[in-house]
């Protein structure tokens, strides 16, 4: 079952580097005439509206699908894990402060925010990437801040202390091994999280411009063609749904194993 | 019972009311159900100037004029008119003409109804209409009188689009409110509003005492749908019966509809390329001229109207073009497709070699295809478009305040014959302000001054005086004309419908087939 | 007392939430590019007088403090302003589509009950078996689907091809409404009940490992009365906070759904103002979806020391 989610996983990664060399056609190359055609020898998941071969364009699109929730899921994790452990382990001042922002972040119509933020900022992707990474991080410091509050109690973070160990240096080499199945299991969940809102702002309209290669933006852009060739729409669709549902069950593993492993 | 069964009950449960709901009885032959992609927000033009809420507008405000089918004014309200002098217009009521609450329609409530479009304090998105109107007053029983700064022909086609006449009674009232959902309308059109919200749409019933031609359909429902998708969708299970709200381009995914037909003639609109002459590159002559040799015209008229438009040849609605030359239209310069003459235009410029120039647009729709068209024909040139994608929204409200103009493409669409409706937007001064739509900010004195006299000109001297300023826009490239696009409505066939360029009142047009 | 103590608290926070996020809100559709004005004069040609007028008449040249002050002022006096786009109050605007939000969340929030926390039960009675494969998943399926991409197969599958449903729109009566409404609703359901399940799984397996349960067993009690009687009741507190969670969500995320299936509800509407620049509505949608937060989340509390007499005693004490 691993071997098969690393496997997935993994296809998906290759043509995210790789993509626009395994493309049997420029995922851009038009071809009017052809318009949305349906499966052909030529042309394995047909063409859409403007005649580019789908299977292409899902190859060219993973780059954008997987990077931005990557970025999402690195900023947040780092993010969160840092503030977490930084307000468990201090405790005091900083933990009150942190928590009262936190409270308040989590307390906040996410969604709402988001669409307020990215309608009103618009600008660019970049901005929606950023609001949704700020908007995931709270949750991911309260979580570690948990752990960590546990953790700091500990035989062997008291033996740290007592050896006069900088804090920096117990929080990041002695409690943060510990927590480590825990960031996993977050990241990759801010990953789907990400994966599947990023494309849901396409349908919006506040996503990508129009004409670039990403699952979630061909979703919408051909959903128009379910007459004429289902699979520009429906390729991505299932592609977006196979890479989250495998991520996420690499979460539980992932989590599964390292706590029962004890790393300690 | 397992909470299994529970569930799979509760699901047949839920399908079985579906499926019987969903045979339901179909709607009387005489009821249409109509759908458009934004909701009406007004029913008063003051503050509804737009195609979802004119189109309501239309069939329950009469307008005081009536364009026929070739878009010359005819009586509506008014029976008829005299013109004392050329800049004063002398207007005779239609006689026991009611509002549908009973009321009489007074020469007082039309003449408020078109001076209330000059009070500030009103803030009339059709204000712009009647800049040229100085006084309205009622004289005597049933007349109103008009007087103009000075001669306009173009005052009267203006009126047919929006002196709409309401009850001064109601109008006085609710300066800001007029036609809101709380406050409503009341007009003397051929169908009376029976129900007004934004959430659920419009419900219109005729008007049994309507003076005019009996209207055919008994009852017209107005439903908004906002994703345009869904709306076809819902034209193609036979939900909605039609809409007017699809695009040209779209028209293969419309055509193949099972009981549903598109009906198909020129729109009043032209779509170009504006060019900011201020500064930059753009300021050269040279550099407009080879972007309008580089710009291949009718691939992208073929792109956006599929068939169902042709490339502009001048700054101009097509239909203006033919109201105003018939079918022979003066020698204007040209600038067809040739790469190479671009080129040669471009060697003859301060920039010989090209450059690259920084390009807001809106990432999707329309402008995102047709800039992403232009950007790669002025590629061949060595003119680089670096292509800077906004939210729709937000680049119309930059471009709006005139915020980092360059090249943008607009698209326009007008409601008269009239040049003068189109040509003061395009190259006066005034509108070169911010939220003018002279995006060039071409213009100077002097234009201004042929504009100014373009307002009070008729006949042959009109025509000369446009053909004039026609050929100076095309010499000197503030704009490339792109194309023109008929405007498009698909109707179930269980309707038939007669519709023209210049038709307002589209309701009115549509019957049951077979009747 | 405990309650009091809470109830004071958390308006406290409430009342921070809420200026905090009213504030943001103003702030950001005053920094964007444009403003109401191209809503007021419709896009069209204008007059230097009608911008002048409109300027005026919205204060549009007042500074930011001025502005939100007056707005911040109004709102506390209960009035929350008129829709620049149609001219209605923010109350009646609002109030006019809540119903079908409100509707879709209760309806989906059914759902999400009826079906997702006996499904997580079986799956756990049945742990490591066929049927917890195959809820396990489903569940993983239905989670990881983007919900628009749901709406648009379910609505071309059952509303264009089958015909089952009807496209668009939410109905007038009851009927009506119910048929409008199952599909958005199943959409919207989707990957909420996945959560449930998911949760309801895990929380019943701890469970079952706990004293109580195998104590049960060891008296011999069958199999359902275990489960249904102990493990169900255990398990909801947990699952009151998630569906609790899940209604807040639905009131403010069915966006995606609305769109999809031409609903007029609130996320609708949200869309439509912040393209519109309509600042009142906005505002009032943020508040809203602000106070419908602090709501649930309070809701949620006052359940548990229902619930659970623990936390009863521990609040007292």
């Amino acid at each position: 079952m691993r071997a098969a989610l690393t496997a997935v996983l993994g296809l998906v990664a290759l043509a995210a580097l790789a993509g626009p060399w395994l493309a049997p056609y420029d995922p851009a190359a038009q071809d009017l005439a052809l318009g949305a055609a349906g499966p052909s020898a030529a042309h394995w998941l047909g063409t859409d509206e403007m005649g580019r071969d789908v299977v292409s364009r899902l190859l060219a699109g993973a780059r954008s699908a997987l990077f931005w929730p990557v970025l999402v899921a690195l900023f947040t994790t780092a993010l969160g894990t840092s503030l977490g452990l930084l307000s468990g382990y201090r405790r005091g001042w900083v933990d009150a402060l942190l928590m009262r922002v936190v409270d308040l972040a989590i307390a906040m119509p996410g969604l709402l925010v988001l669409i307020v933020v990215v309608g009103v900022l618009g600008g660019g992707y970049g901005w929606a990437v950023l609001a949704m990474a700020v908007l995931f991080t709270p949750g991911d410091i309260r979580v570690v801040r948990s752990l960590t509050l546990a953790q700091r109690e500990l035989a062997y973070a008291e033996a740290a202390r007592t050896l006069g160990l900088r804090p920096g240096r117990i929080m990041f080499r002695h409690l943060l091994p510990n927590l480590a199945p825990t960031v996993v299991a977050n990241a990759l969940l801010s990953f789907t999280g990400a994966l599947v809102a990023l494309a849901g702002l396409s349908f919006l309209g506040v996503g990508l411009p129009a004409g670039t290669p990403d699952w979630g933006l061909m979703v919408e852009e051909n959903r128009q063609l379910l007459d004429l060739n289902p699979w520009a729409s429906i390729a991505p669709a299932a592609l977006i749904t196979v890479v989250a549902c495998a991520a996420t069950l690499l979460g539980d593993r992932a989590f599964e194993s390292m706590s029962k492993g004890g790393v300690r | 019972m397992t909470p299994a069964k529970t569930a799979a009950a509760t699901a047949v449960l839920l399908l079985a009311t579906a499926c019987s709901a969903g045979g339901a009885a179909p709607p009387p032959a005489d009821t249409l159900i109509w759908a458009t992609t934004s909701a009406p927000n007004s029913l008063d033009i003051a503050h509804g100037f737009n195609s979802a809420s004119t189109l309501v507008q239309a069939a329950v405000l009469d307008s005081m004029v009536g364009l026929d089918e070739r878009g010359k004014p005819v009586p509506r309200l008014a029976a008829g008119w005299t013109q004392p002098d050329p800049a004063s217009y002398l207007f005779t009521l239609r006689e026991d003409v009611r509002f549908t609450d009973g009321s009489p329609l007074t020469a007082d409530d039309a003449a408020f109804s078109l001076r209330r479009h000059l009070d500030p304090a009103v803030a009339s998105q059709a204000a712009s209409y009647f800049t040229m109107v100085k006084k309205v007053e009622a004289v005597g029983a049933g007349q109103v009188k008009v007087t103009l700064r000075r001669p306009a022909p173009a005052f009267l086609s203006v009126s047919a689009i929006a002196w709409q006449v309401v009850p001064r009674k109601l109008a006085e009232a609710h300066p800001k409110d007029l036609g809101s959902p709380e406050v409503g309308t009341l007009g003397t059109g051929p169908y009376k509003v029976s129900r007004f919200s934004l959430t659920s749409g419009v419900v219109l019933e005729r008007n049994e005492a309507y003076w005019g031609p009996r209207p055919a359909l008994r009852r017209i429902e107005v439903k908004s749908i906002a994703d345009p998708e869904t709306l076809r969708l819902a034209v193609r299970s036979g939900e909605v019966d039609g809409t007017s709200d699809l695009n040209a381009r779209d028209a293969r995914k419309w055509t193949g509809l099972p009981g549903v037909k598109t009906i198909f003639y020129p729109g009043d609109n032209i779509s170009y390329l504006s060019l900011a002459v201020g500064n930059g590159p753009l300021a050269d002559v040279h550099v407009r001229r080879a972007i309008a040799y580089a710009v291949n015209r009718r691939a992208i008229s073929d792109l956006m109207t599929a068939g169902h438009g042709a490339p502009a040849a001048a700054l101009l609605p097509a239909p203006m073009l033919t109201a105003l030359y018939g079918s022979a239209p003066p020698p204007l310069p040209d600038y067809p497709y040739d790469p190479a003459k671009a080129r040669a235009e471009l060697a003859r410029s301060a920039h010989p070699g090209g450059f690259t120039l920084a390009v807001p647009y809106a990432g999707g729709g329309d402008t995102g295809t047709v800039m992403q068209a232009v950007a790669a024909d002025l590629a061949k040139i060595g003119i680089t478009l670096r292509l800077e994608p906004a939210p729709a929204d937000q680049y119309q409200s930059r471009m709006m305040e005139h915020d980092r103009l360059g090249i943008q493409f607009v698209s326009l669409a007008y409601g008269t014959p009239e040049p003068i409706e189109v040509l003061p937007d395009m190259i006066s001064r005034a509108s070169a302000q911010p939220q003018g739509f002279n995006f060039s900010g071409y213009g100077s004195a002097e234009t201004d001054e042929k504009l100014d006299a373009l307002v009070s000109a008729t006949g042959e001297d009109a025509k000369a005086q446009v053909t004039a300023l026609l050929k100076e826009i095309a010499e000197q490239v503030p704009y490339i004309p792109l194309f023109h696009t008929d405007n498009a409505v698909a109707l179930s066939e269980r309707f038939t419908a007669s519709l023209g360029t210049w038709t307002t009142d589209m309701f009115a047009r549509i019957r049951p087939a077979g009747r | 007392m405990a309650v009091l103590t809470l109830l004071g608290r958390r308006l406290g926070a409430a009342v921070l939430l809420l200026g905090v996020l009213s504030a943001l809100t103003y702030g950001l559709l005053l920094a964007a590019p444009g403003g109401p004005e191209q809503v007021l004069l419709g896009g069209r040609p204008s007059t230097p007088e009608t911008r002048a007028a409109i300027r005026e008449q919205y204060h549009l040249d007042d500074p930011f403090p001025v502005r939100y002050a007056r707005w911040l002022g109004d709102a506390l006096h209960g009035d929350l302003g008129t829709s620049v786009y149609s001219r209605e109050p923010v109350v009646t605007v609002i109030a006019d589509r809540l119903p079908v939000t409100a509707g879709l969340a209760a309806y989906a929030l059914v759902l999400t009950v009826v079906v997702g926390v006996p499904a997580g039960l079986l799956a756990a009675m049945r742990r490591g078996g066929r049927l917890d494969q195959g809820i396990t998943l489903g569940s993983l399926a239905a989670l990881s689907i983007p919900s628009f991409a749901l709406s648009i197969l379910l609505l071309y599958g059952f509303a264009v091809r089958l015909g089952w449903f009807p496209v668009f729109g939410e109905g007038r009566t009851l009927t009506e409404r119910i048929t409008h409404l199952t599909l958005p609703a199943v959409a919207l359901a989707a990957a909420q009940a996945a959560l449930v399940v998911r949760q309801m799984r895990a929380a019943a397996l701890d469970l079952a490992a706990s004293d109580f349960l195998t104590f049960a067993r060891a008296r011999g009690l069958p199999r359902r009365r275990v489960w249904t009687s102990y493990a169900l009741r255990n398990a909801a507190l947990p699952v009151l906070t998630v569906g609790g969670l899940l209604l807040a969500a639905n009131l403010t995320g069915s966006v995606f759904v609305e769109r999809a299936f031409g609903l007029h509800g609130l996320g609708a509407l949200l869309i439509g103002a912040v393209g519109q620049k309509d600042i009142p509505v906005v505002q009032a949608l943020v508040l809203l979806g602000g106070v419908i937060v602090v709501a649930v989340n309070l809701l949620i509390d006052l359940a548990y020391l229902v619930v659970d007499p623990r936390v009863r005693k521990g609040a007292a004490a």
